[in-house]
């Protein structure tokens, strides 16, 4: 592989990575909004609880495996999307 | 005890296992912090359910809701700017990954600012039920994103000296990891904090 090419690739890659964190990014600000109003509007403290809960752990779930990588926890290469 | 038995280098130091290599050793440090990750994580959680233990679901009607959500928002956006950093230090784009690191520093440095505005205008006392779980929980997480932006300014500070070439990236690639660990634990702690009645 050039050096042309590779850099054409690198920057391919680096492209497809920050367009990857725009959409999580998006999502985490969707779920938070969502939060909000349904810790303002929901009158059930049950359903609060239950509604938060699954929606934090949406958050934390999207984190861990775009941000964090977790599927290459048992990986060694450092290269990602 | 056979010739391909280890030996001690002359200056004492472990030397290097044969298998030990460059890939190996980032598969262990990538294991090693997701450890890490998991008993400070207990932590949070331990700190978590003292909050319903003590005061139940509710929370003071003073809680500024406002700031929870400035809060919350900036410490997201930061998770964003930590990622597209650590993504173009990781191909070769040092300019802009330190610019999205900077960015980085700046918004914990917010976070930061906003969690001491919080404290001096809470409206409940240290030795409240909630009151404990408010100043522990944002106390203990504070700290951690105070760490986080001090260690993110050593690596930025290295990155712009070049220690960071492509391939060789695990510093800041570890340090954005601990980074987005915060920010999960802070999406626990808001709607904990803040939300939940």
């Amino acid at each position: 592989m050039t050096t042309t090419t590779r850099s054409i690739t690198r920057r391919a890659a680096e492209a497809a990575g920050q367009h990857l964190g725009l959409q999580v990014i998006a999502l985490l600000a969707v779920l938070t909004a969502w939060e909000y109003v349904i810790a303002v509007e929901v009158s059930s403290v049950g359903l609060i609880v239950l509604l938060l809960s699954v929606m934090a752990v949406g958050k934390a779930a999207a984190i861990i495996a775009y941000f964090m990588h977790l599927p290459k926890a048992w990986h060694g290469e450092e290269e990602h999307e | 005890m056979t010739t391909s038995a280890v030996t001690a280098t002359p200056g004492g130091e472990a030397p290097e296992a044969p298998h030990a290599s460059h890939v190996n050793r980032i598969a262990v440090n990538r294991v090693g912090l997701w450890l890490f990750f998991f008993s400070d994580g207990l932590l949070f959680a331990a700190f978590a359910a003292s909050r319903f233990y003590l005061h139940g679901t509710g929370h003071p009607p003073e809680v500024k809701q406002w700031l929870g959500l400035a809060i919350t928002a900036v410490l997201l956006v930061s998770s964003l700017t930590a990622y597209r950093g650590e993504t173009a230090i990781v191909h070769g784009n040092l300019r802009h990954g330190r610019l999205m690191l900077l960015a980085t520093i700046l918004l914990g440095a917010a976070f930061a600012v906003g969690v001491g505005i919080e404290w001096s205008i809470a409206e409940w006392a240290p030795s409240d039920a909630y009151g404990t779980s408010f100043f522990s929980m944002t106390g203990i997480h504070a700290m951690h994103v105070v760490t986080g932006v001090i260690f993110l300014i050593v690596i930025w500070v290295r990155a712009g000296k070049g220690h960071f070439p492509v391939g060789n990236t695990w510093p800041v690639t570890a340090m954005v990891m601990y980074w987005h660990f915060v920010d999960v634990v802070w999406v626990f702690f808001y709607p904990t904090l803040y939300l939940v009645r």
